[in-house]
């Protein structure tokens, strides 16, 4: 258990390409972190720094008190879960787990009882003189935590463990590695590119976007006030729905020739990005008060919710509704509260309204 | 479910029959014969051969000359078989390394491959020539007055060397094929675990190229026993007398110079014989410990 801190840690490529730019962030003791990102975002890059499988071009590391930029991994006191698993093919379940122990030189009756302890935990008993290859999917994700408990590391690091599960397992997984390192309280890292995963397991997200952090903060910060537009339409689904508009410095926003009220907290008149959340409106058959024309274009049945895909003015709008909500016969309109609405500059996509 | 058939029975057989044929017109029919002329006393002129039982066999077993040629067999396939196989592994390992012109360093490290055995053993001949061969230079450098078919030790020593030569890049290849097909995450999950290299190499890297250093014994001892004709023919050419000889180039000798072809022909009864006991065992005993997927 530690505490990590990253200080302007930087990543460039011998072809001069920059994985990430000069990040900065520290993980409290015992606290679960997600880097969230798109594909090439340097999540991974950030990550493999961490562990010691890519080298840090500029910055400082420190896991606990020790900066250990140069230290090799296996004396780095991390343990690492990687997305294929990375089982030794040839090795019994038993001596996947007992390897790393093994080479710390560690007594073999400890080992065992470190083993078996993990085994227990992780209902992996029965298996433990079985192959990786004998394993299903989910036995084989469960034998890398134990490989990476086992090791009581300081720090624990995932890279993208469940994208090998199918929807179901992953479900479960991502519930038992939640509950798990709660259970061991160790300071993690977890790496993914599913938002639901992020939001679902973190005590912070940190999301990524070509190798610089947009937004630090908790699951309920990224999606209620989110930084820029980048994270606003990444986390979340469906996304946030945007599109240009004008605020008049007033109170108001005019999309076409239609105004909304909204929360600006002294915005200055400009060309803005309106964002609001699927979820944020509410569907009217009557034109009342300030809602807008909503064209109707398909209805997408997902169960519990429906999603009402159309157009406000042009641009391609998004409504998620209870199932229960009637869906008016004739003309729609959309009820859109002021505090539902974000405003972000139109250039950089940073956020405007509080 | 529907197995997949031939309506016409005889479809199958015409398929097979060029395969077959081959098989049969050149291993078949001469392994027949050999078995068959390895009973008979063949007359040196062709004029008849007369019915003498196992004397062919018992003769050979008897023979000094056969068990020294025999002896001298196993040790060179040993060697050449450990030698090739060490040195390509390393090359392999060190190559995989590279990152940099890899693809140039792998080209150049498999040219000897496309070179014939006997061109292989001719350019042996050039480096370790008496008086002007650059190998032959080398040694004497260190006092070793190298001398190639004059001692036999010597001999032997320059037909190791140019067959380990020859054989080396067939084995990189493998190896560094094997090496790229170990997943990079468990090579990492390695460096996690373990911090010295030596020992993850032996640990993770050795065992998970078990199946291809498999199959490379096998081919590496069949190499050292039978494609080693050409390079032991060149080396030793003409002066068979006091040189080291293998089995197969031994049939050879006695048959097409000696003109003892009952003896010729049981001696490559026995490599035949040898031959199957050798893939037997292989494929029966060492393969099935060697086994991930």
């Amino acid at each position: 258990m530690a505490k990590v801190s990253l200080q302007d840690i930087r990543k460039v490529y011998p072809n001069g390409a920059e994985a990430v730019t000069p990040s900065s962030f520290d993980i409290d003791d015992g606290e679960l972190i997600v880097l969230v990102g798109p594909s090439g975002c340097g999540k991974s890059t950030l990550l493999r720094m961490v562990a010691g499988l890519e080298d840090i071009t500029e910055g400082t590391l420190r896991i606990g008190d020790r900066v250990v930029n140069d230290v090799d991994p296996a004396d780095r006191d991390i343990a690492m879960v990687f997305q294929n698993y990375a089982l030794y093919p040839h090795m019994s379940v038993y001596k996947n787990m007992a390897y790393g122990l093994k080479n710390r030189k560690l007594p073999k009756d400890e080992i065992d009882t470190k083993v078996r302890q993990a085994a227990e935990m992780l209902n992996l008993t029965e298996f433990l003189e079985r192959r990786p290859s004998q394993l299903s999917g989910g036995q084989r994700q469960r034998v890398a935590m134990g490989r990476a408990i086992v090791r009581e590391p300081a720090l624990f690091l995932f890279d993208e463990p469940l994208s090998n599960l199918d929807a179901k397992l992953r479900n479960q997984m991502r519930i038992e590695i939640r509950s798990l390192q709660r259970r061991v309280n160790v300071t993690s890292m977890y790496v993914t590119h599913d938002q639901v995963e992020a939001m679902t397991m973190a005590d912070r997200i940190i999301v990524l976007n070509h190798g610089r952090i947009e937004q630090i903060g908790t699951p309920s910060e990224i999606y209620n006030t989110p930084a820029s537009t980048f994270v606003a339409s990444f986390m979340g689904a469906p996304p946030m729905n945007l599109m240009p508009a004008t605020y008049d410095g007033a109170g108001y926003v005019r999309i076409g020739d239609k105004s909304v009220a909204v929360i600006a907290n002294g915005a200055p008149k400009s060309d803005v990005q309106f964002g609001v959340r699927p979820e944020n409106v509410s569907l009217t058959g009557v034109p009342k008060g300030a809602a807008l024309p909503f064209t109707l274009d398909l209805v997408e049945e997902l169960g519990a919710s429906r999603l009402l895909h159309g157009r406000i003015e042009g641009h391609s709008f998004v409504v998620n509704t209870a199932n229960t909500t009637r869906i008016p016969d004739g003309p729609t309109y959309l009820d859109i509260p002021a505090e539902a609405v974000h405003l972000f500059a139109p250039d950089t996509g940073q956020r405007l309204s509080a | 479910m529907k197995r997949a058939g031939f309506s016409n029975p005889w479809l199958p057989v015409a398929l097979l029959l060029p395969q077959l044929s081959i098989i049969a017109i050149f291993f078949y029919w001469p392994a027949g014969w050999a078995i068959h002329s390895s009973f008979f006393l063949q007359d040196p002129f062709g004029f008849g051969s007369s019915f003498v039982g196992l004397d062919n066999y018992t003769d050979l077993f008897g023979a000094v000359e056969y068990r020294k040629v025999a002896g001298f067999t196993v040790i060179f396939t040993l060697l050449v078989t450990f030698l090739s196989l060490a040195i390509a592994l390393l090359l392999a390992v060190k190559a995989d390394k590279v990152i940099r012109g890899a693809r140039s360093y792998r080209t150049l490290l498999m040219w000897v491959y496309a070179i014939a055995p006997p061109v292989a053993g001719f350019l042996g001949i050039m480096f370790f020539q008496q008086g002007n061969g650059p190998i032959t230079q080398f040694f004497g450098f260190f006092g070793w007055e190298f001398m190639l078919g004059v001692n036999y030790t010597d001999t032997a020593t320059a037909m190791v060397i140019v067959s380990v030569w020859k054989q080396i890049p067939v084995n990189f290849i493998f190896f560094l094929s094997g090496l790229q097909s170990i997943p990079k995450s468990v090579q990492e999950a390695a460096v996690i675990d373990n911090n010295s290299g030596t020992s993850r190499f032996w640990d993770i890297t050795f065992p998970l190229l078990a199946p291809t250093a498999f199959f490379l014994l096998i081919i590496n001892i069949t190499y050292a026993l039978f494609d080693t004709f050409g390079v032991v023919d060149t080396l030793v050419k003409g002066e068979p007398g006091n040189n080291p000889l293998t089995l197969v180039y031994k049939v050879y000798v006695d048959g097409f110079r000696g003109n003892d072809l009952g003896g010729s022909s049981a001696q490559s009864v026995i490599l035949m014989v040898l031959v199957l006991i050798l893939t037997v065992f292989q494929f029966r005993l060492i393969e099935r410990r060697i086994h991930y997927t």
